[in-house]
């Protein structure tokens, strides 16, 4: 199912475009990389699709419809966001963290139902983290942090995650883990799921479909295997000298 | 001096030496030697601080200065005032339009450079304990003389410095008199409140911010309360500086004082309505309940200017309101007068 | 924390503050023996002043302390938490310059007006005090909203509150130097801040507008809540960011506003108020924050009042060096306790 969908879609700051002419479609189920090297407007797509900057030009739909006719409210039931920042605050317990995510479900004091509280350790539950669930927040590893925000994500149930740079800060088993646990979110939740790494070793091995984003080329997607293949990422990532069979997926 | 406590005036030879000291610190404030300009200067006051009489261009920091000039005829010796968006009395504000006198500005901010154009050879300022001395007096090359008139505790202390201001212009025969006649009017006044049977209780002020701003024990209103035949409350206390003082305290020992003393410094008139207003409290004192409540609207009566030098009728106004018997009947108050609830 | 203890803590500050209450009322400059208290208060007394010094002057202060303390503090958190910085608070907005700003223009410039020096604390220096710092803070308010509804960065807008602050202050300073000794100590002694300027007369309309603040401030906390993950999750939540800190920076300016125009700047008890309540309940949910630091608000504020009117002095302390030398060590004290 056609989840959302961007025609001649231009992306930057202020009518200054930095990439122009994007057109993709993210289905139910999908798990898909946004690769591109630093600068070259990944973020901006990001804050494209939460609605934080408006684009350039063309258009966004979700399930049909123009993304900026939804209201902030039903936006946020929609498409959920895991970025790179972190809260800071001291008392901030992990609870609460994820329970920020029910916050476009609760009342005008945000007042938490059973059905909230229940997501809300489902949530944890489900990226392995319901163990910390009265920890504070500000105590947690870098990888703990980036489970609890996950769970933020799921606990808003939207079907759309996106997640900027997950990968950054955490060692490799942890990793390997994050992967895993998308992949799942994909596969059992039916997400689609968009998250941007410049960690072109680990997408490679284990990502199927990539967007791949840089300054001055036109915006590509399609399976890696395809954009391998047709040297898309040796060009983009200016990797001149070396032979496609160091970046072929082996893993199988 | 009779009644001052900070002016020494004595005769050296043809002219006069004058010392003015002051309550913060032993040392004098200053000592001058007034001499004639018909006169040649005796030798040993070369080295001295010499006013040259009569002075021919004052610099007057205070309207306590200037008004006895005027009320001398000798305004012309005054060539710059301070503060003189202040003043009210109609022939500075004509002297000022005609730029025969000039505005030099305000303490904080003097205007050095139209106080320079001005040749002054005298300046009488305010001396202050924690101000120093301004550099005007170096820069002009006027001679710099405290006027500490406000310090004094007695009204006809405060009263005496016009004298100062007679020799100043040479006409200290007639500043004596004007202050003798100011001292026996003021004396048979007190005289008649001495022995009064019933002597009122007063107190005086409005708090500001919670707190009320008391006249000292030994100040000049409470010598005047004295001498009006009345007790103000805080007439034991030491203080001749105001005294900070909470306001449950004031209600305690106030609440019941006969009289009640308020400066209006405003434009438009006081009234029990609006003293209502602006503090509930003040209803619960005995001289709002009984309106006996004495205002001087500071504006219109020229208070600053003018009530230092008529200590009598300032006494007298006081008399009135606590004793009127030994007023005549049909006296009309010149400062303070009793608030009614009439418009 | 658990349920029952942040009950049992709640009712203990609320008990802290009912004694602090009573003793506001028992204790001042005047020593009024207890039975004679007593006497007062079951309207079984001789002496009428005692009970006008009870209900008319102790009562409306110790009632203007409580609720000037709840709304500096409440305002004080909405900062700490828009800013997300902790050093945050109601000045931080130039909200408090504003307000200095009219009352020196009313008490600087009036007293060169009416020709005679403020000195003498004529009836303008009351009312017109209240108002000018009133119009001053929230000209600042409407100024600092204007720039808030246009930007979404936090960090520039505590950089114009503090560029508003320095100006008002410049022209403040500027006032200052041409105006006369008295007026500039009338403006000195409104600037040491004073529960006392309110009265039973002006009691109706300080609580009513203040209560009125502190109500809708409660309706704040869900949002608050979600600030704290960070402006973009909270934006990603549904915030909106901007109508979002406008009501933020209108509530507590609003707040800020009304005291500083009753009570003069208050300085310190804004700032510090807030962490008390975050280390005491070690919580950063704003439904019981906003609760936790107005009542805690207001006992500081209760208690800084009782030692400015401790019996001994004749006149009463400046509030401002009360709250600060009170409440700095609390403050100092309660983190260091919390970091064990």
């Amino acid at each position: 199912m056609e989840i959302l969908k961007t025609s001649s879609l231009s992306i930057g700051y202020n009518d200054k475009t930095i990439v122009s002419d994007i057109n993709v479609t993210l289905h139910e189920g999908d798990i898909i990389a946004l690769i591109g090297p630093n600068g070259a407007g990944k973020s901006t797509l990001f804050k494209t699709f939460s609605t934080h900057i408006k684009p350039v030009s063309g258009t966004i739909e979700l399930f049909g419809k123009d993304l900026l006719s939804y209201t902030p409210k039903e936006r946020a039931k929609l498409l959920g966001i895991v970025l790179t920042e972190r809260p800071d605050d001291m008392f901030l317990k992990v609870f609460d963290v994820v329970a920020a995510g029910r916050y476009p479900y609760t009342g005008m004091f945000g007042k938490l139902s059973e059905k909230d509280e229940q997501e809300i350790k489902v949530s944890l539950e489900l990226v392995g983290a319901n163990n910390l669930i009265d920890r504070a927040f500000n105590t947690l590893s870098d990888g703990e942090k980036q489970k609890v925000m996950i769970a933020k994500a799921i606990a808003q149930n939207t079907p759309i995650i996106m997640l900027d740079e997950p990968t950054a800060f955490l060692d490799y088993p942890s990793k390997i883990e994050l992967f895993s646990l998308l992949k799942k979110l994909a596969k059992e939740q039916k997400k689609a799921i968009l998250f941007s790494s410049h960690d072109l070793e680990l997408l490679l091995r284990y990502t199927d479909n990539l967007w791949i984003i840089a300054r001055n080329e036109p915006f590509a997607a399609g399976m890696s295997s395809e954009l391998l293949k047709n040297d898309v990422i040796k060009k983009y990532f200016k990797l001149k000298d070396i032979d496609n069979q160091y970046l072929i997926k082996n893993n199988n | 001096m009779e009644f001052s406590s900070y002016l020494i005036i004595n005769h050296y030879k043809s002219g006069y030496y004058v010392n003015v000291s002051c309550p913060w610190n032993d040392k004098s404030l200053g000592e001058f030697y007034l001499y004639p300009d018909t006169l040649q200067l005796p030798d040993e006051l070369c080295s001295k601080t010499v006013i040259r009489t009569p002075v021919h261009s004052v610099i007057a920091y205070s309207s306590t200065q200037w008004s006895v000039f005027l009320e001398l005829g000798e305004i012309s010796r005054v060539k710059g005032i301070l503060e003189s968006d202040y003043t009210s009395n109609p022939d500075i504000k004509q002297l000022l339009a005609a730029k025969l006198i000039e505005d030099v500005g305000i303490e904080t901010s003097l205007k050095t450079e139209v106080a320079i154009s001005l040749h002054p050879d005298l300046i009488l300022y305010t001396p202050y304990s924690t101000v120093p001395k301004n550099e005007i007096g170096e820069l002009t090359g006027a001679v710099m003389l405290p006027f500490a008139d406000y310090l004094e505790n007695h009204p006809l202390g405060r009263a005496e410095w016009l004298k100062l201001i007679g020799f100043l212009s040479c006409r200290e025969k007639d500043t004596d008199e004007w202050f003798h006649n100011i001292v026996s009017r003021y004396e048979s006044l007190k005289s008649l409140c001495e022995n009064v049977e019933y002597r009122p209780t007063v107190f005086s002020d409005l708090p500001f911010e919670g707190q009320w701003y008391l006249p000292g024990g030994k100040s000049y209103i409470s010598q005047i309360f004295h001498d009006a035949g009345a007790d103000y409350i805080w007439a034991d206390n030491n203080s001749t500086a105001s005294l900070p003082v909470d306001a449950e305290t004031v209600l305690i020992k106030a609440r019941d004082a006969d009289f009640w003393r308020i400066m209006n410094s405003t434009n438009t008139k006081y009234s029990y309505e609006r003293l209502a207003v602006e503090n509930e409290l003040y209803t619960h004192f005995k001289a709002y309940e009984n309106r006996d409540i004495l205002v001087c609207d500071i504006r219109q009566s020229g208070y600053f200017e003018k009530s230092e030098y008529e200590p009598d009728l300032l006494l007298k106004d006081f008399v009135f309101a606590f004793h009127p018997e030994l007023v005549e009947s049909d006296y009309k108050p010149h400062y303070f007068y009793k608030l009614t609830d009439e418009k | 924390m658990k349920n029952n203890k942040i009950t049992i803590g709640i009712l203990g500050i609320i008990a802290f503050g009912i004694i602090l209450f009573i003793l506001n009322l028992f204790v001042g400059s005047v020593t009024i023996p207890i039975e004679d208290i007593f006497k007062v208060l079951l309207k079984d007394n001789t002496d009428n002043t005692l009970s006008v010094i009870i209900f008319n002057y102790r009562l409306p202060q110790a009632l203007t302390a409580l609720l000037a303390g709840a709304a500096l503090s409440v305002a004080g958190l909405l900062m700490q938490t828009l800013f997300r910085n902790p050093l945050a608070d109601p000045s931080m907005l130039g909200i408090s310059s504003g307000a200095s700003l009219g009352v020196g223009i009313v008490i600087l410039l009036t007293g060169a007006i009416s020709g005679a020096a403020m000195s003498s604390f004529g009836w303008w220096s009351t009312i017109g005090v209240s108002l000018a710092a009133f119009i001053g803070a929230v000209l600042v308010l409407f100024v600092m909203l204007a720039f808030s509804s246009r930007m979404k960065n936090m960090t520039t807008l505590i950089i114009i509150g503090l560029m508003i602050a320095y100006l008002a202050g410049s022209i403040t300073d500027i006032l200052k130097f041409f105006s006369l000794k008295e007026d500039i100590h009338a403006f000195v002694i409104w600037g040491m801040g004073s529960f006392s300027g309110v009265g039973t007369s002006k009691m109706p309309v300080f609580a009513i507008s203040i209560i009125i603040g502190l109500f809708v401030s409660f309706f704040l906390s869900k949002n608050l809540n979600i600030l704290l993950l960070g402006e973009m999750y909270a934006e990603n939540l549904g915030l909106n960011i901007r109508k979002n800190s406008v009501v933020i920076i209108l509530v507590s300016g609003y707040l800020t506003a009304i005291v500083t125009a009753y009570c003069g700047p208050i300085a310190f008890v804004g700032l510090a108020m807030p962490h008390i309540a975050r280390f005491l309940f070690k919580s950063s949910d704003h439904r019981l924050l906003i609760p936790a630091t107005m009542l805690i608000g207001m006992d500081m504020a209760l208690f800084c009042n009782l030692i400015a009117r401790m019996p001994g002095f004749d006149g009463n302390l400046p509030i401002n060096a009360v709250t600060a030398f009170i409440g700095a060590p609390v403050v100092i004290s309660v983190i260091l306790k919390s970091r064990k």
